[in-house]
């Protein structure tokens, strides 16, 4: 696959095994999918939701490797982290509030620039077939 | 693919995972390795609901899942299904560390999600389904 200014698709490659129709697959999911659990994600913030926040944002965990975008891993990451948090180790509610939802603005717009690359790999795809 | 699963039997897998592409590739790799069936559950409350229709030769099992988490999940079976490790091995599958844990709460191993190496969770279930 070709190289890209933000994403990486070895994972997506080590996973599809050589396989032209799973990273057809794979790449499909990944331009419809995560749109609607980011936009899920902007809501719940929004709302304050925390605990459900969590739950979608861990459920991304391990969809964004197969995108590869560093950055918009860790910072979905760090949504993840902070929220255990919150469960687990009595981070404020304020310090929560102050710092999710910015996280959370930031992964939709990391996950657009993401986009057109990953929608390139699924033409360069189609063209080779 | 890894070829490790035994082929004499047909084997039956409950996967329980909310994630799509999770679901997707686990049980494309899984069902490529031999004579397995892998049905998909949504989360633990689905995963009961389709452990009272059929029986099932292993779970894996996710942990953070809406509804009903893995933990609530596997308690449950173990305690109101009364399936013993022996007749349902039950493995969790997660981005959680719970490494040298599981056994806490009724599993029998562990693979560590995202899957880079497959061989080796493959290895895991097969041992798990050879004890049975």
């Amino acid at each position: 696959m070709d190289n890209y200014k933000h994403i990486d698709l070895s994972y997506l490659e080590l996973m599809s095994d050589g396989d032209a129709d799973m990273k057809g697959i794979l790449l499909d999911m990944l331009l419809t999918e995560p749109s609607g659990e980011f936009e899920k994600m902007q809501k719940l913030a929004a709302e304050q939701n925390w605990d459900e926040l969590k739950q979608v944002s861990h459920k991304m965990k391990s969809t964004l490797p197969y995108i590869g975008f560093e950055e918009l891993t860790e910072t979905n990451k760090k949504i993840d982290k902070m929220l255990w948090e919150r469960q687990n180790s009595g981070i404020s509610e304020d310090a929560i509030a102050a710092t999710v939802p910015t996280l959370v603005s930031t992964v939709s717009e990391l996950y657009t620039k993401a986009l057109p690359e990953l929608q390139d790999a699924r033409n360069n795809l189609m063209n080779l077939a | 693919m890894n070829n490790n699963i035994e082929k004499t039997k047909q084997r039956r897998i409950l996967l329980v995972e909310d994630n799509k592409m999770n679901q997707f590739v686990t049980k494309r790799y899984i069902e490529s390795t031999g004579n397995v069936e892998v049905t998909i559950a949504d989360n633990g409350k689905i995963a009961i609901d389709k452990l009272m229709e059929r029986d099932f030769d292993l779970i894996l099992m996710d942990i953070e899942m809406p509804v009903m988490n893995g933990f609530d999940a596997t308690k449950y079976i173990r305690t109101e299904m009364n399936y013993s490790p022996e007749d349902l091995p039950i493995l969790a599958m997660t981005t959680l560390r719970i490494d040298g844990k599981y056994p806490d709460y009724g599993m029998q191993d562990y693979i560590a999600k995202p899957v880079s190496d497959w061989p080796t969770a493959i290895a895991k279930i097969d041992a798990c389904l050879q004890k049975k």
